[in-house]
């Protein structure tokens, strides 16, 4: 480190030597060529320094330019830039041109990189303030959500902080993390990698993209292939999110400008599995009190009563009276009745405020800004909450040198709620209950009779009262994070710039998960855990830019630079079992106390280098290498390089076709980059561990044992003759713009090909271990990516336009490991998201019926089918392809804007419903007193004629999800959505003469409509969260929509 | 120009500096997992065997459940239980056992097995052969055929062939032989790391002679001499109840029984109507209270579910079994007697020894459980000291299913004897095949990761000793 400090004071000094230099005043009004009227805001720079300044509100500005330089720019969005040569005058005004085709439009590429659209060789699209203000989620990378294509958006729990999975172009890696590395102004953070994924239970917990403040993104920016993220390297080897925040700027005649940002938003709960209301709980059509199931009696043949001889032991839980037939004997109190198990969930609410202050003269901007983000979710006690600061600021040394640095304070945190396959789980509890049972009516009981203080369907057994739940087993966490950069830049000649960049990405998050005496999932006992983590992201950037004009019609960009990176993790947890006082969490409550720390270091290092050379600004040739070198490979296999290279024509620059009316704009563009990337950490070593005594039903055995320690060699054999894995990557499209961009299309086709792919892979056991890592997958992905834009309207009064986006991927497993053909990604044994060699990515592996070689049902001489004794692929869980349409109506001030997002195709595992067929409260349980055929055939090849009945026997047999083949239970999960409807009015003309200098007031709906064949929840969710197994739903929390109503305010 | 030259060449120089450093950050030592060793004593690891196979190989809830609702001990009532009792036991339902056996209970004693060596410890070597054959017992008995002469190899060979269950039982032979000889050196230390026997090599030897003797007996349907074998081996075998191969467990938490946290956290099985019937109608056994619990019916307070029967009310597994604290036993001083009694019945030795010798045996089960059993014995006696021929014999398996109640041991009396005891398979099932399952279905991750992995096991497949009794 002492070496950058050195760096540091050099480039310091060598800026200060500009100050004394002799100056000259330059004054001036800037107005736009289309309607002469001044232009605001536009930034007037000398270049190849750091002098400049802003337009007033007039569109004047003065700048004193030491004599020495004889050139200004004058750019402005939307604006074509233009090249001024200072002469003997000091008044300079200059007109600027509309830029309607964009031709100047800049976006940030990798490292921080600001490169004109027109000179990328590759396909990037981005994502504005004004789309994520309107969209109001709480974790901005939700409003990518059908506006991008190839980017996958799953907001994975219906829960208030809940993790988001997001993937670009199909997944690259089959174990590796295969979200997108996020970077913020221009300092890559610990985002989708940190947090998010969980198991098959516990509770949904956030992934850190949710600590970031919407309303300080100036702009998301998502870079796609690997020619797009060659210069990030590996750690974007699955794409990047490149997030620009708001930045200060100095308005002369203007000190300070204000932004004020608020919203409510309202949460209903979306779909909900249908259940049954008309069969009681109990077994063989008899009530049962306390029955597992909801095999009882019809209940428009039952009473309540409260008569003591059959009200009696259990009248605690059976609150209303025991359900007795309509014709016995006993005193009755009414008819039995069913309850709506649905009653439960609740309005959520949040509400959102955020204020920024920004401002700044010629030599230093400002930017601030607090927000404040609350939610309540729809079930009750699930909470969120999120603070945040933002400091950023910049200052000129002299005209050289300038010094840049931002500081983000965020708090979040909340409190939630046990889920998924967990008998503490707030769904499974609900929907098991049986419709009789009304959980309602209390779930704790004053008097501790027979070993159980829990008011449930099953006496306090099995599964909790998810009243009991919500408020007795409360997970909460917090969590402090600091993102930090200091910049400084400086520009040695009008050519020639440096900059030196160090970013840290600090966080620590605090969490306790406690479970109260009593508890299902505690098994009686209670439990109390207390944890720690942090991590600290170091990552500095040397950098060397230069911009040069040589020679006629040619120009380079070169971008040399050197890259370290450190990525540090630490976890602490403390799990206390066996609680002495209820209600009382500490660890110093437990019998058995046990502790855990986790590490994972990483540290990198690179020098990578960019050019682009561009001809008559026609023909754009870029190259880009990369060396890595690597802490998490042995020596000798740990420094690797990979180089890119593309070429992008814009035909249209040709003398024919030069200006021409119809079709102005016109590129071709083809890139090819070759993307590596390491190993996990700690891959390399095989270690002992505590042993985990676990057998799959139980807890299972704690160590130390009764005094002893123990330590077992770890099932997960190390490998220390792993190399990085490589992904090849081409990519071809085009960019045109018709008719005065009236009409805009954009074509990509891309072509991945992973080899030597890192992945943990499962080893049959009788290898001594159950897992280990190699280097031996490939896998090729391809797509299509289209985007149409069009703008039927544009008037003074009326503006009308649409966006279109489409897309698709086949993202095939060529090869896993030898001799292994699938690889499981996650869910339950026999129930399982997996990669299978020749099958797309994630593929639902389970069990089928039996079928004949035309795939008819095998059906038995009983009438039933039979379970087949193997496992099959059963299905895709990632779609055929996705579309978005968003469309933007305005009129005077008033706009519309809707979203619809398409999902075609694509499977996922219903497993909730198969359960629920299997307890006889589902719908589809019904029918359970009428005669059936299964289609089918028997073995001798006749259609099945036996009638049967898809009953109790068969349901908790075979014939449920539960017991069963789960093949019943895949389902479509493709739907097409009204993502967001917003409707806003802006008021800034009418308040021209007051100080307010914007106000518009919208109101924004999500998810209102949804239609999908699927039959439970909202399908877009995930029971493992952002893990890359997704495409399961089994007791997840259900998904919302949501109505908000904002203000924004500036002034 | 020139000044810029000189900073071009300075910045150079710098990012040259900057970049040299890269060696010293690029430390792969870092690499090294902080919070993991990568070597342990050899004690350390014998206790995490102990334990595991306490937990999983031996006591699991994928065996002895499993295996005790086949023996009709327990009755499946709910979930997976239910279909376990339906004879709906998969491949992925195994999974987690075969696994755990390879990997945390054999390729950790390979571990103690090869750093004995280098430590020259040969009582660590000693108990570390008895575990291992008695997991390799446990295993090929439900399993047949498996790897192990290729196995435990790591990525040297990641597909392991497998051996014949004749190739298996010379190895568990060849395993407890060396292991004799080992603990039975009067120069074997005691060790440190065993939770069972203290670390005592005299008393790894008295277990490792008597499951010397039983897996002589489990041939016994191939070698008429098994009987007469497996007698001798009982010679030094375990000598009283207190010196037990037996696991203990606790009553904290993290410290207890699987079926204890099995019924805790699962429930859903319940005992078995076979069972209770045959112990309270039939015998009025006083064990009853021990392996039972008081039924909720108050109108029969010990009952048990029959088939396809599911009530909630009936009497559960007792606390000499699921007890938080109830030991999990690997091989006792009970099987030997009953070992013994069986073998002295089949070398025809006088009916007389034979009578003395089961009710020995009984005795010392009762002795074991705690059993309030004087005066019913004095019955019993009088009962069996009239009985000879086959009564007697099936008396005696009868006796040794009672006496090895949740023990997948009774699992491999019941193919070995082909079913003497008369027990009757589940009628209710829509199962392929209405018959005791005699087999566990191969392993999931072994089929799909070990292309040598037998194809066409199914649960009425019999093991290589389990022969087909001549129709």
């Amino acid at each position: 480190m002492r070496k950058f400090t050195l760096i540091l004071a050099l480039l310091l000094m060598a800026g200060l030597q500009g100050v004394f230099a002799q100056t000259r005043v330059i004054t001036g009004t800037v107005t736009s060529s289309e309607d002469k009227q001044p232009i605001p805001g536009v930034t007037v720079v000398v270049p190849g320094t750091t002098i400049g300044t802003n337009t007033g509100m007039d569109g004047k500005y003065v700048l004193a330019v030491p004599s020495k330089y004889t050139s200004l720019t004058f750019s402005y969005v939307g604006m074509k830039t233009k090249a001024v040569t200072i002469g003997t005058a000091t008044t300079l005004d200059v007109v600027l041109d509309n830029d309607v085709m964009n031709m100047d439009e800049v976006v940030v590429t990798a490292i921080g990189i600001p490169r004109e659209t027109k000179a990328l060789s590759y396909s990037v699209q981005e994502v504005g303030a004004d789309d994520i203000m309107k969209s109001a989620r709480t974790d901005a990378v939700n409003s990518l959500q059908g506006k991008v294509s190839d980017v996958q958006v799953i907001n994975s729990a219906g829960v208030a902080g809940g993790a988001t999975y997001v993937q670009i172009r199909g997944a690259s890696s089959i174990t590796q993390n295969n979200q997108p590395l996020y970077v913020i102004d221009g300092i890559p953070i610990s985002g989708s990698e940190s947090g998010g994924t969980y198991g098959v239970d516990g509770v949904a917990t956030s992934n850190r993209n949710i600590d970031i403040n919407p309303d300080d993104i100036e702009s998301m920016n998502v870079l796609k292939g690997g020619a797009a993220t060659a210069l990030y390297g590996l750690r974007a080897a699955s794409g990047a999110i490149i997030i620009t925040t708001k930045k200060g700027k100095s308005t002369p005649g203007k000190k300070m400008s204000v932004n004020f940002n608020t919203y409510i938003q309202f949460d209903k709960v979306s779909m909900l599995p249908a259940l049954q209301n008309e069969y009681s709980q109990g077994t063989g059509g008899q009530w049962v009190s306390g029955g597992r199931t909801s095999w009882g009696a019809k209940i428009d043949t039952m009473s309540l009563s409260k008569d003591p001889s059959v009200w009696n032991k259990w009248k605690n839980f059976d609150i209303g009276g025991s359900l007795v037939p309509n014709s016995s004997s006993v005193s009755k109190i009414g008819p039995a009745q069913s309850y709506n198990p649905y009653n439960f969930f609740q309005t959520g609410v949040t509400t959102n405020n955020s204020l920024s202050l920004m401002g700044g003269t010629d030599v230093s901007t400002f930017y601030f800004s607090f927000s404040d983000n609350q939610s309540k979710g729809i079930v009750p006690n699930n909470t969120f909450r999120r603070n945040t600061f933002k400091l950023a600021g910049d200052t000129k040394l002299g005209e050289k040198v300038k010094l840049s640095g931002t500081a983000n304070y965020m708090i979040t945190g909340g409190n939630r709620l046990q889920q998924g396959s967990n008998t503490s789980g707030v769904m499974l509890g609900l929907l098991r209950t049986p419709t009789t049972f009304d959980n309602a009516a209390g779930y704790m009981l004053p008097d501790v009779e027979n070993g159980t203080i829990q008011r449930s369907y099953r006496h306090g057994r099995g599964y909790d009262n998810p009243y009991w739940t919500a408020n007795e087993n409360q997970y909460s966490d917090h969590l402090d994070r600091l993102i930090g950069s200091v910049q400084v830049d400086y520009y040695a000649t009008k050519w020639l710039s440096v900059t030196y960049r160090l970013g840290v990405d600090w966080w620590g998050r605090r969490w306790k998960d406690q479970m109260n005496i009593y508890s299902s999932t505690a098994f009686g006992d209670g439990w109390d855990v207390d944890g720690q983590e942090t991590e600290k992201d170091m990552n500095s950037d040397l950098m060397i830019n230069i911009d040069k004009d040589f020679a006629k019609d040619f120009n380079i960009k070169v971008l040399l630079g050197q890259n370290m990176t450190r990525q540090y993790y630490k976890g602490l947890s403390s799990t206390a079992n066996g609680m002495v006082i209820p209600e009382y969490y500490d660890l110093n409550n437990g019998t058995t106390i046990s502790s855990a720390t986790t590490t994972n270091e990483i540290r990198r290092a690179a020098i990578y280098g960019d050019a682009t050379l561009s001809w008559k600004n026609m023909l754009y040739l870029s190259l880009t290498g990369r060396n890595d070198w690597t802490t998490t490979l042995v020596q000798g296999k740990n420094s690797f390089f990979y180089p890119s290279v593309g070429l992008g024509w814009i035909f249209t620059q040709l003398p024919g076709l030069k200006d021409n009316k119809i079709m102005p704009y016109g590129k071709l563009r083809v890139s090819y980059a070759i993307v590596a990337k390491d190993a996990p950490a700690y891959s390399t070593i095989t270690y002992y561990n505590t042993p985990a005594v676990l057998d799959g039903w139980t807890t299972g055995l704690v160590f130390p044992w009764n005094g002893s320690n123990a330590f077992s060699l770890s099932n997960t054999l190390g490998n220390n003759q792993l190399k990085p894995e490589k992904t090849k990557t081409w990519e071809v499209g085009t960019d045109l713009k018709f008719w005065q961009n009236r009409v805009g299309f954009s074509y990509t086709f891309f072509h991945n090909k992973g080899q030597d792919l890192i992945l943990s892979v499962p080893i049959a056991a009788s290898t001594g271990y159950s897992s280990t890592t190699l280097n031996a997958a490939s896998m090729t992905t391809y797509g299509h990516e289209v985007t149409l834009d069009i703008v039927p309207i544009k008037s003074k009064n009326w503006n009308w336009d649409i966006i279109i986006n489409w897309s698709c991927i086949k993202n095939n497993v060529d090869a896993l490991a030898p001799n292994i053909n699938q690889i499981f990604l996650g869910g339950f044994e026999g129930s399982e998201i997996d990669a299978m060699v020749g099958q797309p990515y994630r593929t639902i592996y389970g069990y089928d019926w039996v079928r004949d070689a035309k795939g008819n049902m095998v059906i038995g001489p009983d009438g039933y089918p039979v379970e087949r004794a193997d496992m099959s692929a059963l299905g895709n869980v990632d779609p055929k392809w996705t579309g978005g349409l968003g469309t933007n109506l305005r009129w005077k001030d008033l706009s519309l804007y809707l979203l619809f997002d398409v999902k075609y195709g694509g499977k996922m595992w219903d497993g909730t419903r198969g359960v629920l067929d299997y307890f006889g409260t589902s719908a589809g349980t019904l029918n359970r007193d009428e005669w059936y055929v299964f289609p089918g055939v028997t073995s001798s090849g006749q259609v099945n004629t036996v009638p049967v009945k898809l009953d109790e026997n068969w349901r908790t047999g075979i014939g449920s999800g539960f017991v069963g083949p789960m093949v019943d239970y895949v389902e479509n999960s493709g739907w097409v959505r009204l993502r967001t409807v917003t409707l806003s009015y802006n008021f800034t003309h009418m308040l021209k003469k007051t100080f307010i200098k914007g106000l518009s007031l919208y109101f924004t709906g999500t998810n209102l409509w949804i239609s999908t064949k699927y039959k439970g929840i909202d399908p877009e969710t995930n029971l493992l969260g952002a893990s890359n197994a997704q495409g399961i739903d089994y007791f997840n929390m259900p998904g919302t929509k949501s109505y908000t109503v904002g203000l924004n305010l500036s002034f | 120009m020139k000044k810029i030259n000189i900073k071009l060449i300075g910045l150079v120089f710098l990012m040259a500096l900057a970049f040299g450093s890269c060696k010293s950050w690029i430390d792969t030592n870092i690499n090294t997992n902080p919070d993991l060793p990568a070597d342990v004593p050899m004690s350390s690891i014998l206790t995490g065997v102990q334990a595991n196979m306490a937990y999983n190989t031996i006591g699991g809830n994928d065996i002895s459940r499993v295996t005790s609702i086949w023996l009709q001990y327990y009755q499946g009532i709910a979930r997976q239980s239910q279909s376990t009792a339906n004879y709906y036991w998969l491949e992925s339902d195994d999974n987690n056992l075969w696994v755990t056996d390879y990997t945390n209970t054999m390729m950790n004693l390979q571990m103690i097995i090869s750093k004995s060596a280098t430590a020259n410890n040969i009582t660590y070597k000693g108990v570390a052969e008895v575990l291992l054959a008695n997991t390799l017992g446990v295993v090929t008995d439900v399993w047949g055929d498996m790897p192990y002469s290729s196995a435990f190899q790591g990525i040297a060979n990641l597909n392991p062939s497998f051996d014949n269950q004749q190739k298996i039982y010379t190895t568990i032979m060849n395993l407890l032989d060396d292991a004799i000889i080992q603990l039975g050196d009067p120069t074997a230390p005691a060790i440190d790391g065993d939770v069972m026997y203290g670390g005592d090599p005299a008393l790894w030897l008295q277990a490792a002679h008597t499951l010397k003797a039983r897996y002589i007996l489990h041939l016994c349907k191939l070698q008429p001499t098994a009987f007469a074998d497996a007698l001798a081996a009982l010679d030094g075998g375990i000598s009283s109840n207190d010196n037990d191969c037996q696991f203990a467990f606790f009553d904290a938490a993290g410290q207890q029984n699987p079926l204890f946290q099995f019924m805790q956290q699962r429930g859903d099985i319940s005992m078995a109507q076979v069972f209770i019937d045959t112990l309270n109608l039939v015998r009025h056994d006083p064990r009853l209270p021990l392996f039972a619990t008081v039924s909720l019916d108050t109108t029969r307070p010990y009952f048990g579910n029959g088939w396809g029967e599911t009530s909630n009310d009936a009497s559960l597994p007792g606390n000499a079994v699921a007890s938080a604290a109830a030991p999990v036993p690997f091989v006792t001083y009970v099987e030997a007697l009953f070992i013994k009694a069986e073998c002295l019945y089949q070398t025809n030795a006088p009916v007389e020894q034979v009578r003395i010798a089961l009710i020995d045996a009984v005795t010392a089960s009762m002795q074991k459980f705690g059993a309030d059993y004087v005066t019913w014995m004095t019955f019993y006696s009088s009962y069996i000291n009239v009985s000879s021929g086959p009564p007697l014999y099936k008396e005696i398996m009868m006796q040794k299913w009672i006496a090895l109640y949740n023990q997948a041991e009774a699992f491999n009396d019941w193919r070995r004897t082909n079913n003497v005891i008369g027990l009757s398979a589940n009628p209710t099932t829509a199962a392929q095949k209405n018959e005791i399952p005699r087999h566990y279905p191969e392993a999931q991750t072994e089929v799909n990761y070990n292309p040598n992995t037998p194809k066409g096991i199914d649960l009425w497949t019999r093991v290589w000793w389990d022969v087909a009794p001549a129709k």
